[in-house]
Order: structure tokens, then C-alpha cells, then sequence
């Protein structure tokens, strides 16, 4: 069985604890435990009748991606940076936080996501996505919208 | 126990040794953090060694991966690898450790992003209060056409011959329009201060005159003819003033409105002190007490909530509103205002301003307005006048008054295209124009006057009509070269003073 190793990046607090919290085991906590050095949980998915084992990595949140210890993304197969819909600061800078990304990891995929996509006004929705168009997808880790979609759709990229 | 021995304890109780091949078999190991049992793989153990298989691969002999979670204890990792393909991976607890940076961190997030909550709720509040703002002011404009009219023609009615019971119907309609007036003057007063987009004129006045010009208007007026207002001015305070006249005026007159709504004796004070001066700077108190009757204080940023909500439009409730503008004023003007409640069961205003006089302080002569008595002007040569606005609430209002004086022959122009040929094609002596007319704006269509107008028209006044007067409007209008600005609502006595001004009267006569 291949076994792909993605790393999920972005902003503390964006929720990237909860997506990946999401996703394993399905569950989704309000209160917020801030993540220090690194997690590293794994899940099996199934992409055209293979099976992939992703080992996801949880970070700590960095303002800037730089900041992040370099020895946790050696041998990564992939990046998923996850931002907050509702917090500019979390995607202000995405673009060049991506280019960095990409610099250093040569054809490293890298999905970028918004988070909390639950938090916006109802009705809303499509005209943020067009404010957010740099962004791939937009997913909620508290009521799990996309979240199955989008690790799945990594697997693919990769496999 | 011996030092080294001590050493030894110390340095390896933390520690823990495990030597694997590169498919990552553990060779050796011992068993101080956890159990591991050797000729196992250790990718079994935990994903994190999943992809150990990786770092065989890097370039550098040594990674250094620090806080690592596995399960629910935290490492430092160093990864060592050795020249036979077999690496040495050394576990380092530092769970307490870590825990305790844990908390540091948890504290300072926390606090970053409630932090940053606040500051987008305050801008959404911020852009909540500017949309507010700008609601009122363009609803305020839009009340001002059809007050114009009622107003300026509830006057003029006045001027009509009326029985006693008609007279005191349309008084009552004047008097209370023109409270409206007011009323909707100092809602864009405000919303223009709100907005901060409002800059203090530096003109010299003469504080006296003023003073006393305001007192007399006081004094004079029937609400307050059982009332006795003073007014007193310290000798020291200086002759002349350099300052915004206009809104130093509005702060006394607010206080005034203010004590005269809430009065219930029969005095009123106006007291102005100087608190203290240095080089040509003065900080002035003004001071209006009524001896009797609580002005409500704590009049906070609510009074234009209550004034916004319609539904319990009372006038009287407005008391907040000339206090807010008098707050805003004084702030502008470096200064404060308090409201205190006095023993005596009266109230005490008090602006504290700091102002600009000029060094060598003596009293100013100022230009009296010779305001001619409009009704007795007659002119035997009409003014061929051309009115340019297309709101008909409007135009009827500017015509009516001045048809009435039988001193206008009026053409009203709806359509700058019509507007231009006329300028070209015959010959007027007065132009009335609106801010803007079927979208093409004032001062962009009397530039265009300027260049198609026949020689004639080129030299005849153009008066802007409009409700836009601030103090940078009124420049530009100037530069433009309209001769004056009329401000909407106007009274028929104000447009025809403007305008009885800005002619050449005797060439009518
Ligand atoms: N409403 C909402 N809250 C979320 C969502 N995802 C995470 N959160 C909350 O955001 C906070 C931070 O989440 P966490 O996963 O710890 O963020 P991380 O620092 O990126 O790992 C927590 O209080 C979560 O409950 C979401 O999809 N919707
Ligand atoms: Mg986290």
C-alpha cells in the first residue's frame, strides 16, 4: 500500500487541527487547543480502487510559513494550506506564502482551502467565493462540508 | 553517587537509543521512554515512521525534528544516519517541557486573535456608522426641495392679505417648518461631523458683536419674552476672534435652544471667561446657566439613534441632537463641553474652546449686511431671469417667488442642451441654477455657459441654488465663477436677498 505524506499549513486557528480532526474521526470540538510542534495522524482512502495511506501532519500555526521547522516537511508529497473565511489576516498573504512553498517543494501540489465556510451568511456563500477565487475550495470542519471531498481530491493528485 | 555518575543519570533518563536499518527494522534499542521490541518494524509503532524510509534519503546526516506529538507524550527526534545504511534515531522527552511552552502559547493566541476579532467587529461597526451617516445625509437632502416650498411659501402666504383664523393656520405652518428646517440643518450638521469630512473656517470676527448680536436675537424672540437672558463678558476676553464664526455661533445658540427647552425660570445667563492665554492662544470658557429647570445630561452617542428611528419621530426628543453638534464642535475646535446640573435646581453649560486671536487685539469693523427690505423693491425693468432645475417642487418654489415680486420674467430650463442655445441665442440678466441638472453637474454646465453664451450672457451673475455648502463646495463654486450660493431649504427672503445683492439694481430701475 502506497503511503503519501501531506502537511497542512496556514495560520494558527484557522482550523486545521479541526479539518484533520474532522476527517479521522470524525468528530468537531468548539474549544480551541492550540497546537505545538507537530501531530501526525493517519487515514486510509480509497482513490480508483487503491488504497492510499495519508499520514497528515498537523502544524503548529505560523503567521509565516517560513517560520515553520524545515526538518517537519522533508519528504512531503503534498500541501493542503488551509486559511479562516473569516479572518482577512489568515489569506492576506496567501499568494506569496504559496510561491514560497512552491519555490522550496518543486511540484509539491499544494491545495489551499478557506475554512469555517459554516460562518458565512447564508445567501453569501457564492458571492465570498468570488472574493476568494485564489482559494480551491472552501470546506467546514465543524459541520464537514467538503472535508471528505477535499482529502480524497489530494489522494488523487497524488496517486 | 559520583559526579559522572550523576551526569550519566541525568542525561540519559530523558533519553532513549534505537538503531534501524533502512527498511526500518530496529536492530538495537533500549527501553527508557517506551517498549519496543527489537527485529520488529518500527513503522508500526506510530505513522510518524511511516515515512522514515525518507530521511535515508536527505543529503544531511543529521535531522533534527523537535515537538513531535506521538501519541500523548512529545519528543525531540534526532535522526543520525551512519555510513552501513543503519541510522540511530534518539527520542528526548520533553513532555513537561513542551506542555508548559503549550500554555505560553495557548495564552498569546488566544489573545491575538480575540484581538483581531475586535478589530473587525469595530470596522464593520465602523462602516455600519459611515453607511448610517451617509443614509441621513442624502435623506436629509432629499427633505430639503419639498420643506424649501412649504416654508418659503407658508412666508409669502404670510405676506398675503388673511383673516385672523387663516393667519394664525399659516403661522403655525411656517413656524413649525422652519423648526424642521432647523431640525434637518443640524442632522446634516452632524452627520457631516460624524463623517470628519468637515474642516473649521479661520476667519477673523469680532467676539463682542457676535455675542451680542446672538443675545439680541435671544431677547427679541417671542418664546422668550417673559424670560430675561444676560449676558456677560469678562473684560479680559479678546476683542477679536480668529476662528470659524459660523460654528464658534452655533455651539451658544445649541446651548441656548438647549436651555430654552428645558427652562422653567425666568433667567437665563450667558457668561464668557477666559481661563488662561498663551502667546496668541486662548482657552475661553462660555458658560450658559438656566437658574431653573434640568437640561438632560448623559446625552450620549443614542440621541441620533433616536432621532433615525422615525417611528417615534417626536420632535421634543431632538433636545440631543444641537448638544451632540455643540460636542462635535467643541471637540473640533480642541475644546470640550460639560453639562452639570446645578443645586439650585437649574442647569450649567459649559464649552471650554481654545482659540486663536490676533496678536495686536483690537475690536474689528465688520461689514454690516445692508439687508434691503425685499417686498418694497420694485423694478420697472424686469429681470429676464433663466431658473435651471429639474425638480418641479423646486422650480415651482423659485418661481413662485419670485413671480410674486413682479420684479422677473422667468424661463425655467429642465435640459442643459436648451439651457446652452438660450445663453447663445438671447439675452438674460440673471441665472438660477441647481446643483446639477438632468446629470450634468453645475459646475461642469456653467463652464459650458461660460464658453457658448452669447457676449451678453457672459457677464450676467449666475447664482448656484444647492445643497451642497460646505466650505470647500462654496470655493469651488466661487472658482467656477458663480457670484453666490443659495442654500437649500431657503426662505423667499433669502433667495431674494441673494439675489437683490448680486444685481445691478439700478439698471432696473
Ligand atoms: N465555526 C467553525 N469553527 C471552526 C471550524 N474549524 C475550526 N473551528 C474553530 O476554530 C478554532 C481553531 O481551530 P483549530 O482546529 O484548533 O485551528 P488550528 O490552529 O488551525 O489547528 C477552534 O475553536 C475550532 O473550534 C469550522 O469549520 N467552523
Ligand atoms: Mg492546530
Amino acid at each position: 500500500m502506497i503511503s503519501k505524506k501531506i502537511v497542512i499549513v496556514g495560520h494558527f486557528g484557522v482550523g486545521k487541527t479541526s479539518l484533520i480532526r474532522r476527517f479521522v474521526e470524525d468528530v468537531f470540538s468548539a474549544d480551541y487547543k492550540v497546537t505545538i510542534g507537530v501531530h501526525i495522524l493517519k487515514k486510509t482512502v480509497h482513490v480508483n480502487d487503491k488504497e492510499v495511506n495519508l499520514i497528515l501532519w498537523d502544524t503548529e500555526g505560523t503567521d509565516d510559513i517560513e517560520e515553520i521547522r524545515k526538518a517537519y516537511l522533508l519528504g512531503t508529497h503534498g500541501f493542503i494550506f488551509v486559511c479562516d473565511v473569516t479572518r482577512p489576516v489568515t489569506y492576506q498573504n496567501i499568494e506569496s506564502q504559496t510561491q514560497y512553498l512552491k519555490d522550496n517543494f518543486n511540484k509539491v501540489p499544494i491545495i489551499s482551502i478557506g475554512n469555517k465556510s459554516d460562518l458565512l451568511p447564508k445567501g453569501s456563500i457564492s458571492e465570498k467565493k468570488e472574493e476568494l477565487e485564489f482559494l480551491d475550495m472552501l470546506v467546514s470542519a465543524k459541520e464537514g462540508n467538503n472535508v471528505q471531498r477535499l482529502f480524497e481530491k489530494i489522494a488523487k493528485l497524488l496517486s | 553517587m559520583a559526579m559522572h555518575e550523576l551526569q550519566r543519570d541525568y542525561s540519559t533518563k530523558d533519553l532513549q537509543f534505537i538503531s534501524i536499518d533502512k527498511q526500518g527494522t530496529i536492530l538495537t534499542t533500549d527501553q527508557q521512554l517506551f517498549e519496543l521490541k527489537e527485529n520488529s518494524s518500527i513503522k508500526n509503532y506510530h505513522p510518524f515512521f511511516e515515512g522514515i524510509d525518507t530521511y535515508f534519503l536527505e543529503k544531511s546526516d543529521h535531522i533534527k525534528l523537535e515537538c513531535v506529538h506521538l501519541n500523548d507524550r512529545i519528543f525531540d527526534i534526532d535522526f543520525i544516519k551512519n555510513d552501513d545504511d543503519t541510522a540511530v534515531i534518539i527520542f528526548r522527552e520533553g513532555t513537561d517541557f513542551y506542555n508548559r511552552v503549550q500554555l505560553i502559547a495557548q495564552k498569546r493566541n488566544e489573545s491575538i486573535i480575540f484581538q483581531e476579532t475586535l478589530e473587525l467587529k469595530n470596522q464593520i461597526l465602523k462602516e455600519q456608522e459611515e453607511f448610517k451617516n451617509r443614509f441621513i445625509g442624502n435623506f436629509s437632502h432629499e427633505l430639503r426641495n419639498p420643506l424649501t416650498l412649504v416654508s418659503s411659501f407658508s412666508s409669502m402666504l404670510l405676506k398675503t392679505e388673511l383673516n385672523l383664523d387663516q393667519e394664525m393656520l399659516v403661522e403655525a405652518i411656517k413656524d413649525q417648518s422652519d423648526k424642521l428646517r432647523d431640525i434637518l440643518n443640524d442632522i446634516i450638521d452632524l452627520s457631516i461631523l460624524k463623517n470628519s469630512s468637515l474642516s473649521l473656517e479661520s476667519e477673523p470676527f469680532s467676539l463682542r458683536k457676535l455675542l451680542k448680536n446672538v443675545h439680541l436675537n435671544y431677547s427679541t424672540t417671542s418664546t422668550t419674552k417673559d424670560l430675561s437672558i444676560k449676558l456677560k463678558i469678562d473684560e479680559t476676553v479678546p476683542m477679536t476672534i480668529i476662528g470659524d464664526r459660523r460654528r464658534f455661533e452655533q455651539i451658544i445658540t445649541n446651548f441656548l435652544d438647549n436651555a430654552l427647552r428645558h427652562n422653567k425660570g425666568d433667567s437665563i445667563e450667558i457668561n464668557i471667561k477666559e481661563n488662561q492665554r498663551r502667546a496668541n492662544k486662548v482657552s475661553l470658557r462660555i458658560e450658559v446657566i438656566n437658574n431653573s429647570g434640568i437640561v438632560p445630561d448623559s446625552l450620549g452617542d443614542q440621541d441620533i439613534e433616536t432621532y433615525t428611528n422615525l417611528d417615534n419621530g417626536d420632535i421634543e426628543k431632538t433636545t440631543g441632537l444641537s448638544f451632540s453638534i455643540a460636542r462635535e464642535l467643541a471637540q473640533l475646535m480642541d475644546g470640550e463641553i460639560l453639562i452639570k446640573p446645578l443645586e439650585t435646581g437649574g442647569t450649567l453649560q459649559v464649552a471650554n474652546l481654545k482659540l486663536v486671536f490676533p496678536i495686536h487685539d483690537k475690536e474689528i469693523v465688520e461689514e454690516t449686511e445692508e439687508t434691503a427690505k425685499n417686498s418694497k423693491i420694485h423694478l420697472t425693468d424686469k429681470v429676464r431671469t433663466i431658473i435651471a432645475e429639474d425638480n418641479s417642487v423646486t422650480q415651482m418654489t423659485a418661481l413662485k417667488i419670485l413671480v410674486g415680486t413682479g420684479n422677473f420674467d422667468n424661463r425655467v430650463f429642465t435640459d442643459p442642451k436648451d439651457l446652452l442655445e438660450a445663453v447663445d441665442k438671447d439675452d438674460y440678466d440673471l441665472i438660477l441654477m441647481s446643483s446639477s441638472i438632468s446629470q450634468v453637474d453645475a459646475l461642469e454646465l456653467i463652464s459650458l455657459i461660460k464658453e457658448f453664451a452669447n457676449d451678453h450672457n457672459k457677464k450676467i451673475p449666475i447664482i448656484a441654488v444647492t445643497t451642497k455648502t460646505s466650505a470647500t463646495d462654496l470655493v469651488e463654486y466661487r472658482k467656477a465663477g458663480f457670484k453666490d450660493v443659495v442654500k437649500k431649504p431657503y426662505t423667499d427672503d433669502e433667495l431674494l436677498n441673494t439675489i437683490y445683492k448680486r444685481l445691478n439694481l439700478k439698471k432696473f430701475k
